[in-house]
Protein backbone atom coordinates (compact mmCIF):
# COMPACT_ATOMS: atom_id res chain seq x y z
CA UNK A 1 0.00 0.00 0.00
CA UNK A 2 1.32 3.41 -1.31
CA UNK A 3 1.57 6.01 1.51
CA UNK A 4 -0.48 9.22 0.81
CA UNK A 5 1.59 11.93 0.10
CA UNK A 6 0.52 15.67 1.69
CA UNK A 7 2.58 18.14 -0.59
CA UNK A 8 1.27 21.23 1.25
CA UNK A 9 2.66 19.45 4.53
CA UNK A 10 5.79 19.09 2.83
CA UNK A 11 5.96 22.79 1.74
CA UNK A 12 5.19 24.27 5.46
CA UNK A 13 7.84 21.90 6.70
CA UNK A 14 10.56 23.50 4.81
CA UNK A 15 9.19 26.92 5.70
CA UNK A 16 9.45 26.71 8.81
CA UNK A 17 12.98 25.02 8.81
CA UNK A 18 14.26 28.23 6.28
CA UNK A 19 12.72 30.57 9.14
CA UNK A 20 14.49 28.50 12.03
CA UNK A 21 17.58 28.99 10.27
CA UNK A 22 17.41 32.95 9.40
CA UNK A 23 16.26 33.42 12.95
CA UNK A 24 19.71 31.52 14.39
CA UNK A 25 21.84 33.46 11.35
CA UNK A 26 20.52 37.08 12.45
CA UNK A 27 20.26 36.98 16.20
CA UNK A 28 24.11 37.30 16.91
CA UNK A 29 24.52 40.18 14.59
CA UNK A 30 21.24 42.06 16.14
CA UNK A 31 17.70 43.05 14.04
CA UNK A 32 19.50 45.58 11.86
CA UNK A 33 15.94 46.63 11.00
CA UNK A 34 14.74 48.09 13.96
CA UNK A 35 17.40 51.06 13.73
CA UNK A 36 16.34 52.01 10.56
CA UNK A 37 15.50 55.11 10.07
CA UNK A 38 15.49 57.81 7.27
CA UNK A 39 17.25 60.54 9.35
CA UNK A 40 20.22 58.34 10.55
CA UNK A 41 23.29 60.08 12.05
CA UNK A 42 26.28 57.82 12.03
CA UNK A 43 28.55 59.20 15.09
CA UNK A 44 29.71 57.46 18.01
CA UNK A 45 27.83 54.05 18.58
CA UNK A 46 27.42 52.77 21.73
CA UNK A 47 27.87 48.96 21.20
CA UNK A 48 25.22 47.07 22.73
CA UNK A 49 26.17 43.48 22.48
CA UNK A 50 22.23 41.99 23.05
CA UNK A 51 21.09 44.56 20.08
CA UNK A 52 22.98 46.00 17.90
CA UNK A 53 26.82 46.65 16.86
CA UNK A 54 25.75 49.08 14.44
CA UNK A 55 27.43 52.48 14.59
CA UNK A 56 23.97 54.49 14.17
CA UNK A 57 22.64 56.80 16.91
CA UNK A 58 18.92 55.17 18.21
CA UNK A 59 15.49 56.97 17.24
CA UNK A 60 14.88 58.16 20.10
CA UNK A 61 18.17 60.42 20.45
CA UNK A 62 16.90 61.83 17.01
CA UNK A 63 13.65 62.79 18.42
CA UNK A 64 15.21 64.48 21.47
CA UNK A 65 17.63 66.60 18.81
CA UNK A 66 14.92 67.65 16.98
CA UNK A 67 12.30 69.20 20.27
CA UNK A 68 15.22 71.13 21.43
CA UNK A 69 15.06 72.44 17.49
CA UNK A 70 11.77 73.56 17.89
CA UNK A 71 11.67 77.15 17.94
CA UNK A 72 9.41 79.51 19.93
CA UNK A 73 7.81 82.58 18.16
CA UNK A 74 7.01 85.73 20.51
CA UNK A 75 4.16 88.18 20.49
CA UNK A 76 3.97 91.50 22.14
CA UNK A 77 1.07 93.09 23.01
CA UNK A 78 -0.05 96.50 24.52
CA UNK A 79 -3.35 97.37 25.87
CA UNK A 80 -5.22 99.23 28.22
CA UNK A 81 -7.54 97.45 30.75
CA UNK A 82 -10.70 99.18 31.49
CA UNK A 83 -8.96 100.96 34.26
CA UNK A 84 -6.91 102.63 31.83
CA UNK A 85 -4.37 100.85 33.43
CA UNK A 86 -1.05 100.02 30.99
CA UNK A 87 -0.53 96.37 30.46
CA UNK A 88 1.79 94.44 28.32
CA UNK A 89 1.73 90.60 27.36
CA UNK A 90 3.98 88.45 25.58
CA UNK A 91 3.03 84.99 23.77
CA UNK A 92 5.34 82.23 23.02
CA UNK A 93 3.80 80.13 20.52
CA UNK A 94 5.69 77.25 19.03
CA UNK A 95 6.62 77.25 15.30
CA UNK A 96 5.30 73.64 15.00
CA UNK A 97 1.97 74.44 15.97
CA UNK A 98 1.70 77.67 13.43
CA UNK A 99 2.49 75.58 11.28
CA UNK A 100 0.17 72.62 11.82
CA UNK A 101 -2.44 75.63 12.64
CA UNK A 102 -1.77 76.71 8.66
CA UNK A 103 -2.05 73.42 7.40
CA UNK A 104 -5.19 72.54 9.13
CA UNK A 105 -7.18 75.44 7.66
CA UNK A 106 -7.59 76.98 4.40
CA UNK A 107 -8.62 75.91 1.11
CA UNK A 108 -7.51 75.47 -2.54
CA UNK A 109 -10.30 76.70 -4.44
CA UNK A 110 -10.03 74.52 -7.51
CA UNK A 111 -11.23 71.55 -5.07
CA UNK A 112 -14.72 71.50 -4.40
CA UNK A 113 -15.26 68.37 -2.41
CA UNK A 114 -17.32 69.10 0.79
CA UNK A 115 -15.21 66.28 2.73
CA UNK A 116 -11.94 68.01 1.72
CA UNK A 117 -13.19 71.29 2.35
CA UNK A 118 -14.77 70.10 5.82
CA UNK A 119 -11.64 69.05 6.47
CA UNK A 120 -9.72 72.06 6.49
CA UNK A 121 -12.75 74.36 8.24
CA UNK A 122 -15.68 75.14 5.67
CA UNK A 123 -18.82 73.90 6.08
CA UNK A 124 -21.41 73.62 3.59
CA UNK A 125 -24.64 75.09 3.88
CA UNK A 126 -26.25 75.03 0.59
CA UNK A 127 -26.13 74.27 -3.12
CA UNK A 128 -27.82 75.86 -5.92
CA UNK A 129 -28.13 74.87 -9.53
CA UNK A 130 -27.93 77.79 -12.55
CA UNK A 131 -28.48 76.84 -16.01
CA UNK A 132 -25.33 78.47 -17.72
CA UNK A 133 -24.37 78.01 -21.29
CA UNK A 134 -27.07 75.81 -21.90
CA UNK A 135 -25.25 73.90 -19.09
CA UNK A 136 -26.59 72.98 -15.53
CA UNK A 137 -23.49 74.31 -12.96
CA UNK A 138 -23.98 73.22 -9.02
CA UNK A 139 -22.72 76.04 -6.99
CA UNK A 140 -21.95 75.32 -3.17
CA UNK A 141 -22.28 78.02 -0.65
CA UNK A 142 -20.04 77.43 2.12
CA UNK A 143 -18.74 79.06 5.28
CA UNK A 144 -16.14 78.88 7.79
CA UNK A 145 -16.78 76.09 10.25
CA UNK A 146 -16.22 78.42 13.34
CA UNK A 147 -17.32 75.49 15.82
CA UNK A 148 -14.72 73.06 14.41
CA UNK A 149 -12.05 75.78 14.53
CA UNK A 150 -12.97 77.04 18.30
CA UNK A 151 -12.71 73.39 19.12
CA UNK A 152 -9.76 72.62 18.03
CA UNK A 153 -7.87 75.70 19.10
CA UNK A 154 -8.97 75.42 22.44
CA UNK A 155 -5.83 72.96 23.49
CA UNK A 156 -3.36 75.87 22.14
CA UNK A 157 -4.91 78.47 24.57
CA UNK A 158 -4.50 77.03 27.79
CA UNK A 159 -1.00 78.60 28.11
CA UNK A 160 -1.68 81.74 26.56
CA UNK A 161 -5.08 82.23 28.74
CA UNK A 162 -2.58 82.15 31.69
CA UNK A 163 -0.36 84.74 30.44
CA UNK A 164 -2.87 87.01 29.92
CA UNK A 165 -4.23 86.34 33.78
CA UNK A 166 -1.18 87.03 34.95
CA UNK A 167 -0.46 90.56 33.07
CA UNK A 168 -4.18 91.49 33.71
CA UNK A 169 -3.45 90.83 37.26
CA UNK A 170 -6.54 88.80 37.28
CA UNK A 171 -7.54 86.86 40.65
CA UNK A 172 -8.73 83.15 40.67
CA UNK A 173 -12.60 83.25 41.00
CA UNK A 174 -13.30 86.92 39.37
CA UNK A 175 -14.83 87.60 35.62
CA UNK A 176 -12.00 87.22 33.28
CA UNK A 177 -14.07 88.76 30.63
CA UNK A 178 -14.25 92.37 31.07
CA UNK A 179 -10.33 92.26 30.70
CA UNK A 180 -10.02 89.63 28.14
CA UNK A 181 -12.30 91.84 25.93
CA UNK A 182 -10.33 95.01 26.10
CA UNK A 183 -7.08 92.80 25.37
CA UNK A 184 -8.99 91.57 22.39
CA UNK A 185 -10.51 95.01 21.36
CA UNK A 186 -7.19 96.35 21.65
CA UNK A 187 -5.85 93.87 19.21
CA UNK A 188 -5.21 95.90 15.91
CA UNK A 189 -8.84 95.51 13.76
CA UNK A 190 -7.30 94.44 10.14
CA UNK A 191 -9.45 92.38 7.69
CA UNK A 192 -7.46 89.29 6.61
CA UNK A 193 -6.11 89.03 2.85
CA UNK A 194 -8.56 86.26 0.83
CA UNK A 195 -5.12 84.03 0.60
CA UNK A 196 -3.07 83.30 3.11
CA UNK A 197 0.40 81.38 2.26
CA UNK A 198 -1.10 79.68 -0.72
CA UNK A 199 -4.93 78.96 0.19
CA UNK A 200 -7.82 80.68 0.64
CA UNK A 201 -9.12 81.32 3.99
CA UNK A 202 -11.87 83.50 3.04
CA UNK A 203 -10.94 86.55 5.09
CA UNK A 204 -11.09 84.70 8.34
CA UNK A 205 -7.73 84.08 11.24
CA UNK A 206 -8.18 81.57 13.37
CA UNK A 207 -7.32 82.24 17.01
CA UNK A 208 -3.97 81.53 16.55
CA UNK A 209 -3.34 82.93 13.35
CA UNK A 210 -4.60 86.04 14.85
CA UNK A 211 -2.28 86.22 17.65
CA UNK A 212 0.61 85.44 15.58
CA UNK A 213 0.23 88.14 12.56
CA UNK A 214 -1.40 90.30 15.40
CA UNK A 215 -4.55 91.52 13.78
CA UNK A 216 -7.73 90.39 12.77
CA UNK A 217 -11.03 91.52 12.11
CA UNK A 218 -14.56 90.93 13.79
CA UNK A 219 -15.13 87.93 13.16
CA UNK A 220 -11.38 86.42 14.33
CA UNK A 221 -11.36 88.56 16.71
CA UNK A 222 -14.84 87.30 18.65
CA UNK A 223 -13.47 83.75 18.51
CA UNK A 224 -10.01 84.55 19.72
CA UNK A 225 -11.82 86.10 22.54
CA UNK A 226 -14.47 82.70 22.89
CA UNK A 227 -11.15 81.04 23.04
CA UNK A 228 -9.97 82.62 26.28
CA UNK A 229 -12.79 82.68 27.42
CA UNK A 230 -13.07 78.78 27.10
CA UNK A 231 -9.87 77.61 28.09
CA UNK A 232 -9.74 79.07 31.72
CA UNK A 233 -9.73 76.17 33.93
CA UNK A 234 -13.48 74.75 35.17
CA UNK A 235 -15.02 76.98 32.46
CA UNK A 236 -18.54 76.80 32.37
CA UNK A 237 -18.72 79.81 29.92
CA UNK A 238 -21.40 79.42 27.22
CA UNK A 239 -20.28 81.27 23.96
CA UNK A 240 -21.69 81.85 20.19
CA UNK A 241 -20.41 83.90 17.48
CA UNK A 242 -23.55 86.46 16.03
CA UNK A 243 -23.92 86.78 12.27
CA UNK A 244 -25.16 90.05 11.23
CA UNK A 245 -26.20 90.66 7.84
CA UNK A 246 -28.68 92.98 6.64
CA UNK A 247 -29.11 97.11 6.60
CA UNK A 248 -25.93 97.62 5.02
CA UNK A 249 -23.64 95.97 7.96
CA UNK A 250 -21.83 92.74 7.66
CA UNK A 251 -20.60 92.06 11.26
CA UNK A 252 -19.80 89.21 13.80
CA UNK A 253 -19.92 89.64 17.21
CA UNK A 254 -19.70 87.10 20.46
CA UNK A 255 -22.27 85.97 22.54
CA UNK A 256 -21.95 85.17 26.19
CA UNK A 257 -24.86 82.99 28.05
CA UNK A 258 -25.08 85.45 31.22
CA UNK A 259 -27.96 87.19 32.74
CA UNK A 260 -28.23 90.55 31.30
CA UNK A 261 -27.84 93.56 33.39
CA UNK A 262 -29.70 97.07 33.18
CA UNK A 263 -28.89 98.79 30.16
CA UNK A 264 -27.63 95.74 28.16
CA UNK A 265 -27.99 94.23 24.55
CA UNK A 266 -29.39 90.31 25.15
CA UNK A 267 -30.45 87.68 22.75
CA UNK A 268 -33.28 85.59 24.21
CA UNK A 269 -33.01 82.39 23.07
CA UNK A 270 -36.32 80.35 24.36
CA UNK A 271 -34.59 76.86 25.21
CA UNK A 272 -31.42 78.45 26.41
CA UNK A 273 -32.00 81.36 27.92
CA UNK A 274 -29.88 84.95 27.73
CA UNK A 275 -27.08 85.78 25.70
CA UNK A 276 -25.09 89.14 25.83
CA UNK A 277 -24.05 90.55 23.17
CA UNK A 278 -19.98 91.13 22.74
CA UNK A 279 -18.65 93.69 20.50
CA UNK A 280 -14.80 92.76 19.82
CA UNK A 281 -13.44 95.57 17.10
CA UNK A 282 -13.17 98.41 18.83
CA UNK A 283 -12.25 99.45 22.40
CA UNK A 284 -14.82 101.32 24.69
CA UNK A 285 -17.67 99.18 24.61
CA UNK A 286 -18.69 97.14 27.57
CA UNK A 287 -20.33 93.24 27.62
CA UNK A 288 -23.82 93.73 26.56
CA UNK A 289 -22.93 97.25 24.58
CA UNK A 290 -22.99 97.88 21.01
CA UNK A 291 -23.60 99.88 18.11
CA UNK A 292 -27.18 101.69 17.70
CA UNK A 293 -26.83 100.23 13.85
CA UNK A 294 -26.29 96.80 14.81
CA UNK A 295 -28.82 96.72 17.63
CA UNK A 296 -31.38 97.69 14.94
CA UNK A 297 -30.32 95.05 12.33
CA UNK A 298 -30.49 92.29 15.53
CA UNK A 299 -34.30 93.54 15.85
CA UNK A 300 -34.96 93.14 12.34
CA UNK A 301 -33.83 89.76 12.39
CA UNK A 302 -30.80 89.78 10.20
CA UNK A 303 -28.67 88.02 11.90
CA UNK A 304 -27.54 83.95 12.85
CA UNK A 305 -26.10 82.58 15.71
CA UNK A 306 -23.98 79.35 15.88
CA UNK A 307 -22.76 77.88 19.06
CA UNK A 308 -19.60 77.45 19.62
CA UNK A 309 -19.98 74.89 22.65
CA UNK B 1 -21.25 81.26 37.18
CA UNK B 2 -19.95 84.87 39.29
CA UNK B 3 -21.01 86.88 41.42
CA UNK B 4 -23.08 89.57 40.07
CA UNK B 5 -25.75 90.04 42.99
CA UNK B 6 -23.93 93.61 43.67
CA UNK B 7 -23.24 94.71 40.24
CA UNK B 8 -26.71 93.93 39.79
CA UNK B 9 -28.19 95.77 42.52
CA UNK B 10 -26.19 98.98 41.98
CA UNK B 11 -26.58 99.47 37.80
CA UNK B 12 -30.92 99.07 38.59
CA UNK B 13 -30.35 101.61 40.70
CA UNK B 14 -28.29 104.18 39.02
CA UNK B 15 -30.70 103.18 35.49
CA UNK B 16 -33.56 104.23 37.76
CA UNK B 17 -32.25 107.38 38.99
CA UNK B 18 -31.26 107.89 35.27
CA UNK B 19 -34.83 107.56 33.90
CA UNK B 20 -35.87 109.69 36.64
CA UNK B 21 -33.07 112.51 36.01
CA UNK B 22 -34.31 112.61 32.36
CA UNK B 23 -37.95 113.01 33.04
CA UNK B 24 -37.40 115.96 35.53
CA UNK B 25 -34.80 117.62 33.31
CA UNK B 26 -36.74 117.01 30.25
CA UNK B 27 -39.93 118.76 32.19
CA UNK B 28 -38.38 121.30 33.59
CA UNK B 29 -36.07 122.49 30.19
CA UNK B 30 -39.22 122.28 28.22
CA UNK B 31 -40.95 124.94 30.60
CA UNK B 32 -38.12 126.91 30.38
CA UNK B 33 -37.90 126.84 26.64
CA UNK B 34 -41.36 127.47 25.99
CA UNK B 35 -41.54 130.41 28.41
CA UNK B 36 -38.09 132.13 26.61
CA UNK B 37 -39.52 131.28 23.17
CA UNK B 38 -42.94 132.69 23.88
CA UNK B 39 -40.72 135.97 25.24
CA UNK B 40 -43.26 135.62 28.51
CA UNK B 41 -46.24 136.52 26.39
CA UNK B 42 -48.14 133.39 26.81
CA UNK B 43 -48.49 132.18 30.48
CA UNK B 44 -48.50 128.12 30.02
CA UNK B 45 -50.34 126.66 33.44
CA UNK B 46 -52.65 129.77 33.26
CA UNK B 47 -53.57 128.58 29.02
CA UNK B 48 -53.47 124.95 29.80
CA UNK B 49 -55.28 124.51 33.21
CA UNK B 50 -58.18 127.08 32.74
CA UNK B 51 -58.27 128.00 29.00
CA UNK B 52 -57.65 123.91 27.96
CA UNK B 53 -55.36 124.82 25.42
CA UNK B 54 -54.90 122.21 23.38
CA UNK B 55 -52.35 123.90 21.27
CA UNK B 56 -50.32 124.97 23.86
CA UNK B 57 -50.02 121.50 25.74
CA UNK B 58 -49.27 119.73 22.03
CA UNK B 59 -46.45 121.75 21.46
CA UNK B 60 -45.48 121.61 25.29
CA UNK B 61 -45.41 118.12 24.71
CA UNK B 62 -43.31 118.09 21.77
CA UNK B 63 -40.64 119.89 23.91
CA UNK B 64 -40.82 117.20 26.67
CA UNK B 65 -40.48 114.36 24.20
CA UNK B 66 -37.51 115.76 22.04
CA UNK B 67 -35.62 117.12 25.40
CA UNK B 68 -36.19 113.54 26.69
CA UNK B 69 -35.27 111.54 24.17
CA UNK B 70 -31.80 113.33 24.21
CA UNK B 71 -31.67 112.58 27.61
CA UNK B 72 -32.47 108.87 27.11
CA UNK B 73 -29.91 108.63 24.71
CA UNK B 74 -27.45 109.48 27.32
CA UNK B 75 -28.62 106.46 29.73
CA UNK B 76 -26.86 103.84 27.22
CA UNK B 77 -23.53 105.31 26.73
CA UNK B 78 -23.24 105.87 30.68
CA UNK B 79 -24.17 102.83 31.83
CA UNK B 80 -21.40 101.45 29.54
CA UNK B 81 -18.73 103.66 31.22
CA UNK B 82 -20.40 101.96 34.88
CA UNK B 83 -19.68 98.13 33.55
CA UNK B 84 -16.65 99.17 32.50
CA UNK B 85 -15.66 101.15 35.60
CA UNK B 86 -17.07 98.37 38.09
CA UNK B 87 -14.78 96.08 36.17
CA UNK B 88 -11.60 98.13 36.80
CA UNK B 89 -12.22 98.89 40.49
CA UNK B 90 -13.31 101.97 42.15
CA UNK B 91 -11.33 104.75 43.57
CA UNK B 92 -12.06 108.35 44.61
CA UNK B 93 -10.96 109.89 41.68
CA UNK B 94 -12.93 107.48 39.50
CA UNK B 95 -16.28 107.63 41.25
CA UNK B 96 -15.89 112.03 41.06
CA UNK B 97 -14.94 111.52 37.34
CA UNK B 98 -17.80 109.31 37.02
CA UNK B 99 -20.38 111.63 38.74
CA UNK B 100 -19.39 114.81 37.05
CA UNK B 101 -19.85 112.67 33.92
CA UNK B 102 -23.40 112.17 34.66
CA UNK B 103 -24.06 115.71 34.97
CA UNK B 104 -22.25 116.71 32.30
CA UNK B 105 -24.00 114.09 29.95
CA UNK B 106 -27.04 115.47 31.14
CA UNK B 107 -26.10 119.10 30.44
CA UNK B 108 -25.30 117.84 27.41
CA UNK B 109 -28.51 116.26 26.24
CA UNK B 110 -30.33 119.34 27.78
CA UNK B 111 -28.54 121.50 25.53
CA UNK B 112 -28.74 119.80 22.23
CA UNK B 113 -32.32 119.61 23.35
CA UNK B 114 -33.28 123.16 23.73
CA UNK B 115 -30.81 123.94 20.76
CA UNK B 116 -32.74 121.82 18.44
CA UNK B 117 -36.37 123.16 19.75
CA UNK B 118 -34.95 126.60 18.94
CA UNK B 119 -33.96 126.13 15.69
CA UNK B 120 -36.86 123.96 14.34
CA UNK B 121 -39.63 127.13 15.42
CA UNK B 122 -36.95 129.90 14.32
CA UNK B 123 -36.82 128.16 10.91
CA UNK B 124 -40.55 127.57 10.63
CA UNK B 125 -40.71 131.34 11.68
CA UNK B 126 -38.55 132.45 9.22
CA UNK B 127 -40.33 130.58 6.32
CA UNK B 128 -43.92 131.78 7.55
CA UNK B 129 -42.94 135.51 7.82
CA UNK B 130 -46.88 136.35 7.73
CA UNK B 131 -48.13 134.57 10.37
CA UNK B 132 -47.24 134.56 14.42
CA UNK B 133 -47.24 131.27 15.42
CA UNK B 134 -46.96 132.04 19.01
CA UNK B 135 -50.33 134.53 18.72
CA UNK B 136 -52.26 131.90 16.64
CA UNK B 137 -52.00 128.96 19.33
CA UNK B 138 -52.96 131.69 22.08
CA UNK B 139 -56.30 132.60 20.08
CA UNK B 140 -56.32 128.66 19.67
CA UNK B 141 -55.17 127.60 16.29
CA UNK B 142 -54.72 123.65 17.06
CA UNK B 143 -53.45 123.64 13.67
CA UNK B 144 -50.62 125.61 13.36
CA UNK B 145 -49.80 124.10 17.28
CA UNK B 146 -49.49 120.76 15.26
CA UNK B 147 -46.93 122.03 12.58
CA UNK B 148 -45.21 122.99 15.21
CA UNK B 149 -44.95 119.72 17.29
CA UNK B 150 -44.34 117.64 14.45
CA UNK B 151 -41.64 119.36 12.94
CA UNK B 152 -39.76 119.87 16.52
CA UNK B 153 -40.45 116.01 17.33
CA UNK B 154 -38.51 115.21 13.26
CA UNK B 155 -36.29 117.51 14.16
CA UNK B 156 -35.19 115.14 17.12
CA UNK B 157 -34.87 112.35 15.87
CA UNK B 158 -32.42 113.00 13.11
CA UNK B 159 -30.30 114.09 15.76
CA UNK B 160 -30.63 111.82 18.72
CA UNK B 161 -27.69 109.72 17.23
CA UNK B 162 -25.42 113.14 18.01
CA UNK B 163 -26.15 113.55 21.77
CA UNK B 164 -24.78 109.45 22.28
CA UNK B 165 -21.79 109.90 20.23
CA UNK B 166 -20.93 113.46 22.10
CA UNK B 167 -21.26 111.83 25.42
CA UNK B 168 -18.99 108.45 24.52
CA UNK B 169 -16.53 111.18 23.71
CA UNK B 170 -16.92 112.83 26.74
CA UNK B 171 -16.11 109.70 28.90
CA UNK B 172 -13.06 109.13 26.82
CA UNK B 173 -11.81 112.88 27.47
Amino acid sequence: MQKRRFPVLDIFIIFIICVFIISILNGEKGNILAFYSDFSIHGISKVNKTKSHTNRIGVKDIIKEKKKKDKKVLRNFKWLDPGRIKREVVFFISEKTIKEEIKSFGINPLISHPLYRKNKGFKVIGRRNFFINKKIVEKTYFIIDYKQIYERNLKYFFDLTEALSVSADILKGTDPMPKFLAFVQHIKFKKPPDYYKGKFINNFFTPLLCIYEQYGDCDSKSILLAEFLGSIQDSKEKVAIVLVRGNGISHALLAVKRKPLPGMTSLFDCKKGYFIIIETSAPGWAPGFINKRITDALKSGFFRMVELN
Amino acid sequence: MYETSHLELFSTILYLLLIFLSVIISVMGSMIMITYLTRRTIYVKEEIVKNRNFGIALVLSSFIWTIGRMCIETIKPIMNVWYNTYASGFSLKSVLIFILGILGSLLIALVIGAIIVFLSIKVLMVINKDINEWEEIKRGNTAVALIISITVVVVGMFFESIVSNLVINLFNF
